[in-house]
């Protein structure tokens, strides 16, 4: 399992923090995740990697394009035309829109099965709590619901059905935070929803990780 | 990404000043957000204002689909 983690804003901060669950369950499973960070973040490194892991699950975080995801500089990482680094595995980028044409290309270029969002990725959140993102009660619904994408999977769950497990458990918490009086939780729902609406995928739909349950 | 008239911004520009001061939104790489630069954005009309504006759109759209699937 490969893991890209930017941390240079708050959205990336947050992604960065929620992935230690992520983490912890791929060694209970028996992964040995491959975290890839900070000034490490270089297409180099990762095709190395790549080359030398052979990962089943390529997992990314931060921002994104439509076309292609971004390094710690804001700078384009993974373009298309380098989209055979997902080659043979399936891909998670928790990115803005790689879905529309990054993801095409990458299972055009042999990706098994390529999870992503159609446009922007939505985190809301309260600044009280920017330095203890896992804390921040706005924030919560959105990173538990897209961290279910890659938790299902590590968990042997096809692509398909970790896209469904990380949708039931949004509705359920729309339908919660629907009836809630809490004015901060306002705005979780509507990035909630956009978020929701946005998740995908490109290529085998079950394709899955073949982990012994 | 779809026009919307004046009467759509009007209306997601006070859903926006519903929420409270010290909620952000991090849209994607465009940055962090509190709720008057967002309303900002969508008066000037930059993209920002045109994603904000098309994801509450699409959260008035899909509430009650959603709603109705979780309540099954």
């Amino acid at each position: 399992m490969l893991l890209i983690r930017t941390d240079h804003d708050s959205a990336t901060h947050y992604l960065f923090e929620a992935c230690h669950e992520v983490i912890e369950e791929a060694k209970r499973k028996g992964f040995q995740p491959l975290c890839i960070e900070s000034k490490e973040i270089t297409l180099t490194t990762i095709q190395k990697r790549v080359k030398k892991s052979h990962p089943r699950f390529f997992f990314f975080n931060g921002h994104g394009s439509d076309s292609s995801v971004f390094d710690n500089k804001g700078k384009e990482l993974i373009a298309r035309k380098d989209a055979d680094v997902f080659s043979e595995t399936i891909a998670f980028t928790r990115s803005c829109s790689c879905l529309q044409k990054l993801g095409e290309e990458a299972v055009n270029q042999g990706c098994r099965s390529f999870i992503g969002y159609r446009r922007s990725f939505y985190i809301s959140h309260l600044d009280s709590y920017a330095t203890r993102p896992l804390k921040d009660p706005a924030a919560k619904p959105v990173l538990e619901t897209s961290n279910l994408v890659a938790l299902s999977l590590i968990r042997g769950k096809t692509v398909g059905e970790s896209i469904e497990a990380s949708k039931r458990k949004s509705a359920e918490y729309i339908r919660d935070l629907s009836y809630s009086n809490d004015p901060y939780l306002s705005a979780t729902l509507p990035a909630l929803i956009n978020n929701v609406a946005a998740l995908g995928f490109c290529g085998d739909e079950g394709a899955s990780l073949n982990v012994s349950k | 990404m779809t026009t919307y008239g004046e009467d759509i911004k009007n209306l997601v520009k006070e859903r926006l000043r519903a929420i409270p001061a010290n909620v952000r939104f991090s849209v994607g790489s465009y940055g962090e957000f509190t709720r008057e630069q967002l309303i900002q954005e969508i008066d000037l009309n930059t993209p920002i204002g045109k994603d904000i504006i098309e994801m509450q759109v699409n959260f008035i759209r899909e509430m009650p689909k959603i709603i109705a699937k979780a309540s099954n």
